[in-house]
């Protein structure tokens, strides 16, 4: 995945798609005061500046399927791992939750049910019909205990592997967009196949202006980010 | 009173060099089945009864040596043959990885087993009745007094000339030993009535908890499980809408996305003014229409359309398709009839996609044709 | 006995006034025959509360979710896995007594090597009981095994916590396997001293039958020294592969190399304050004074200068790295956890593991009472908040500055620790007066006498 920050404004709308697209509960006001917060993608904003004329920088921040990922090497019930289409996976009836990945992930990307928040919070809002019927079918509603996490919506994935094996051929990376990509009206986030050199994602990585998020501690993260070109001189007044 | 096997004399002495000497001279005098009891072990005495030394250790080897090669084989054969997954892009066979667990495993089965080893075959667990139990000659030596003995299955044995060996070796007290248990201290047999009982009601507790646990408990609140999620998959029950189904039916008046709805429902009339056959009676679109009418029509309306399937004879019968009603009929008015069904002939829409109704339409004007040909066809 | 100037040059007697082996039988046998009285009670209820009070919090926990603690994203782990290396540390003085000791002929480790055995054993349950607690599907700890399974997948190898699971189970296993071998003569012991039935059959039984016959004896001591050989090697790498659960991780603070030796030393560090603490009581209550005698509990407090130092040394290597190594992540953890919210805990720690236990340099503080056990319990504090402080302050600051967040434990977190240190007093308290707190047939081996004068 690219992320072009100069289109990025921080609107939040891929947060939202998110959300309604894998199950996501919200968790309410006590709960994100602890920093129990339950969002797979989330922007980030960095000010600079002083705070009578701040800047600001966002970034969304989701999880970025390194390569040598460290989750995956300390869930002691192999739980997560990698998929041969360089997914880090998430198998959730697996995760006994001892929440080890969660501490390892630099980008604490990865984020843990403290309750069954859909049963334990507002009286059970959410396992009340008609609630229930605004779940995505096609996604786990996970339980309390379990780990969960960007998953660069592998449902969609799965879907278009479907699609294209029922037409006889092989899936393109441009067969699939994730939610997030979907929902951008910026189209900041492209999503595709980075061994195929046609395709957009190959030409992000190539970017020059493409960064990685932490990028020395050789977890290898697969979610390009084109850096932000600010002209400094034009804000300032004449 | 039953006179009870003598079974051994044996001999208290009061200071451990006193019991070092004894043992050394009952050693001497060439006694082999003889032992010395010791609130504590005392230095030098393995050396002065002669005994060879300990073989715990190439136990406690071994047994460490098959903790860590089937400790690393189970690991190797998990990562590399049976399961292998990619784990933060490491390499499938780890081997640093298994270091701790082997070490642990080593660790492990060499104590567990070497003390298992020691009780099952030196002890001779749980064949552990002695005649020695509950004698005065065993409360002193677990208290204060060192003691020896010698049984009477030495082929040396003799009881005056064991007591006054002892007596002249400067023993405290002199007792005889009698064998209170039959069998006791014989060969050792693995399989003890008390003992099989005690493990066959440990398997059974055991085996009756775990299937508690497992197939009962955990299935009770507040345990949950990902198996019932409370999401409306297709097929899935719903309480929330009248006729209980999960999956809706669309609206009525839904139009698929590339399909248009047949717009002469109910108007065979219409039809058969409005609607032009699209195909042209080519070959590929005769054979076509041949091809569906015999899989289709034809069990109804023969194998050349003239109603002479084996249905005919029957209420009611199906028609011919040479009539004249028929033929005067525009293809408008047969795609009708296929489309909605007539009479007792039931809609085939379902059945048969649109093209190939007018396939078929072109396949029945050539029948027709070939039954009623112009004069110029014969020719 | 106790003198004012010691001669190094001799070997400190194991026992002090001479006793035979009767008198030694008699007095460590004597709480076992007697009705407890009433000061245990009055403990033995404190401690039960205690237990009661955690086991609550703990059902509440597995009710409703681990929720109820005050972890959350970034710091994941909290009171639960302090707790955890806490325990498996203070479990590790008593293998060292036991075994270490055992292997360097230091005789004057049987008065306590048994005592300190138990302890183990119980520190290292109250430590095993947090990796369940902490999981959040805690009905399904058989994933954490390797077992051949329908879902057809095993475990991770790579992972530490995988290490752990087998760490932990085999140390507890050896450890008691170790205490029990050691036991055997003793049940014999009071299994012909005693004239209660019941107490007569358990005792028979679990003695297996041992006749103190010296064929026997020459297999005994050879396992017991094959056991302390494998428990030493066991001892260091059970605390290393605890280590192991941060230093393998990649986050700032965690990912260094002088964890291991750091954590062995510091597990036998706040090991022997805990024994010496649980020992100075039972020395007196039990009239064992001649038996654990003050040079003893003098060597333990050497022994935590040793490890105190040690401790220390690491804390100062950790500036140094951090200054050495120029990463920025690793230079602010180490800051903040001198100068940012927990700073409290930093300091805190630092003066009860570095500063307090270097006291013990003087001969007159070594050997008061009221002075030691003062310094032990600050050693326990001061190492309980050095997992707080490495956990908690690793984690709430990290990478990325979007994580950062806070941890504030919550009533249940608290009263899961205080009903593990219920459990373990309480088991304390069980152990002295079912089983004896001294190795009978060791002392008596080592009286005056005991062993034959080769004339």
């Amino acid at each position: 995945m690219a992320i072009d920050l100069n289109k990025c404004v921080g609107c939040n709308a891929c947060v939202s798609a998110c959300n309604v697209e894998n199950n996501i509960p919200v968790v309410g006001k006590d709960q994100v005061g602890r920093g129990r917060e339950m969002q797979w993608i989330r922007i980030d904003r960095y000010f600079s500046g002083s705070p009578e004329a701040p800047s600001i920088s966002h970034q969304p921040m989701l999880c970025q399927h390194c390569d040598n990922a460290p989750c995956e090497n300390v869930c002691p019930v192999a739980a997560t791992n990698h998929s041969p289409d360089g997914l880090n996976q998430m198998v959730y009836n697996r995760c006994v939750g001892t929440k080890y990945c969660s501490n390892n992930c630099p980008y604490k990307v990865r984020r843990f049910n403290f309750y069954n928040f859909r049963s334990e919070l507002a009286d059970g809002y959410y396992e009340q019909e008609p609630q229930n019927l605004a779940y995505n079918p096609e996604v786990t509603v996970r339980s309390r205990g379990v780990m969960e996490k960007c998953t660069f919506c592998i449902q969609r994935i799965m879907e278009a592997r479907e699609h294209a094996t029922e037409h006889g051929r092989a899936v393109k990376g441009s067969d699939v967009k994730t939610a997030c990509q979907e929902a951008c009206p910026a189209q900041a986030i492209a999503f595709g196949d980075m061994n195929d050199p046609d395709s957009d994602i190959a030409r992000f990585r190539k970017m020059s202006l493409g960064y990685y998020v932490l990028d020395d501690v050789n977890t290898r993260p697969n979610v390009t980010y084109v850096a932000r070109l600010k002209n400094l001189h034009s804000e300032k007044p004449l | 009173m039953t006179e009870k096997p003598l079974y051994a004399v044996a001999a208290l002495f009061d200071s451990p060099s006193a019991i070092m000497h004894a043992a050394e001279e009952t050693a001497k005098a060439g006694f082999t089945k003889y032992d010395v009891n010791t609130p504590y072990p005392v230095h030098g005495m393995d050396h002065a009864m002669r005994l060879r030394t300990s073989r715990m250790g190439y136990f406690a080897f071994a047994f460490g040596l098959f903790g860590t090669i089937s400790a690393m084989l189970l690991m190797t054969w998990i990562t590399l043959v049976d399961y292998p997954l990619v784990i933060g892009g490491k390499p499938f066979w780890s081997w640093p990885a298994f270091v701790p667990i082997a070490f642990e495993v080593t660790v492990l089965s060499a104590a567990v087993l070497s003390v298992l080893a020691m009780i099952v075959i030196y002890f001779k667990f749980p064949n552990v009745g002695h005649p020695l139990h509950d004698t005065a000659y065993m409360k002193a030596v677990s208290e204060d007094r060192f003691g020896i003995y010698v049984q009477a299955a030495d082929p040396l044995f003799d009881e005056a000339k064991v007591r006054k060996h002892f007596a002249s070796l400067g023993a405290v007290r002199i007792d005889p030993v009698y064998v209170t248990l039959p069998g006791v201290a014989d060969r050792p047999r693995l399989f003890e009535k008390r003992f099989m009982g005690v493990l066959a009601a440990t398997a059974i507790v055991t085996v009756a908890v775990t299937y508690f646990s497992l197939n009962k408990l955990l299935y009770m609140e507040p345990f949950n499980w990902m198996m019932d999620q409370n999401k409306l998959k297709p097929q899935k029950p719903s309480t929330f809408f009248r006729d209980g189904m999960g999956q809706r039916q669309p609206v009525p008046g839904t139009v698929a996305r590339g399909f248009m709805p047949y717009p002469f429902k109910g108007k065979p009339d219409d039809a058969g003014k409005y609607l032009v056959n699209p195909l042209l009676p080519t070959k590929e679109v005769v054979d076509r229409g041949r091809t569906k009418f015999l899989t289709f029509c034809s069990p109804c309306h023969g194998n050349f359309g003239r109603g002479d399937s084996r249905l005919q004879g029957q209420f009611p019968s199906p028609p011919t398709l040479h009539s004249d009603k028929v033929r005067n009929w525009p293809d408008g008015s047969i795609y009708h009839v296929i489309t909605e069904g007539q009479n007792v002939m039931p809609s085939y829409a379902t059945q048969i996609p649109r093209d190939d109704r007018w396939a078929i339409i072109e396949y029945i004007r050539v029948l027709q044709r070939a039954q009623n040909p112009k004069e110029s066809d014969l020719k | 006995m106790s003198t004012e100037t010691v001669d190094y040059t001799q070997e400190l007697p194991v026992v002090e006034e001479s006793p035979k082996a009767h008198q030694i039988e008699a007095v460590v046998a004597a709480p076992l025959d007697e009705y407890p009285p009433r000061a245990w009670w009055i403990i033995f209820s404190v401690t039960v509360a205690m237990l009661l009070f955690g086991a609550y919090c703990v059902t509440i926990t597995f009710y409703k979710g681990l929720g109820v603690w005050g972890i959350n994203v970034p710091v994941a782990w909290g009171f639960d896995i302090v707790n955890f290396v806490f325990w498996v540390g203070i479990g590790h003085a008593g293998t060292l007594i036991s075994a270490i000791l055992f292997l360097l002929r230091q005789r004057w480790r049987v008065g306590i090597a048994r005592f300190a055995e138990a302890m183990t054993i119980f520190a290292v349950i109250c430590a095993g009981m947090f990796p369940l607690l902490h999981l959040g599907r805690p009905w399904l700890p058989l994933y954490l095994f390797p077992y051949p399974s329908q879902h057809g997948v095993w475990v991770n190898f790579t992972s530490p916590l995988l290490w752990d699971v087998f760490a932990v189970s085999t140390y507890l296993t050896v450890s008691f396997v170790f205490w029990y071998v050691g036991l055997i003569p003793d049940l014999a012991t009071l299994r012909d001293r005693t004239a209660n039935p019941l107490k007569k059959t358990i005792y028979a039984v679990f003695s297996l039958g041992w006749r103190h016959s010296n064929r026997h004896w020459q297999h005994y001591e050879r396992t017991y020294l094959i056991l302390a050989g494998f428990a030493t090697p066991l001892v260091l790498s059970v605390h290393t592969i605890v280590s192991f659960d941060f230093a393998v991780s990649v986050m700032p603070g965690w990912h260094s190399t002088i964890f291991p030796p750091y954590f062995v030393a510091g597990a036998v560090f706040s090991g022997f304050a805990m024994v010496q603490n649980v020992l100075i009581f039972v020395r007196s209550a039990f009239k064992l004074k001649h038996v654990i005698t003050l040079d003893h509990l003098e060597k333990m407090n050497k022994v935590m200068i040793v490890t105190g130092s040690m401790v220390g040394y690491a804390y100062a290597m950790e500036f140094f790295i951090a200054w050495y190594s120029g990463s920025q992540f690793e230079q602010f953890v180490t800051l903040n956890r001198a100068l940012g919210p927990y700073a409290w805990a930093y300091w805190t720690m630092i003066s009860c593991n570095a500063l307090f236990p270097q006291l013990f340099w003087f001969r007159k503080v070594r050997r008061s009472i009221p002075v030691m056990f003062t310094i032990g319990v600050l050693v326990n504090l001061g190492m309980w908040l050095e997992r707080f402080v490495i956990i908690v302050t690793s984690l709430h600051r990290d990478y990325l500055p979007s994580s950062w967040g806070m941890y504030i434990p919550t009533m249940y977190d608290i009263g899961i620790l205080i009903g593990s240190f219920g459990l373990f007093f309480t088991l304390i308290l069980i152990f002295i007066r079912v089983l004896p707190v001294i190795s009978i047939a060791e002392v008596k081996a080592l009286l005056e006498g005991a062993q034959p004068r080769h004339d």
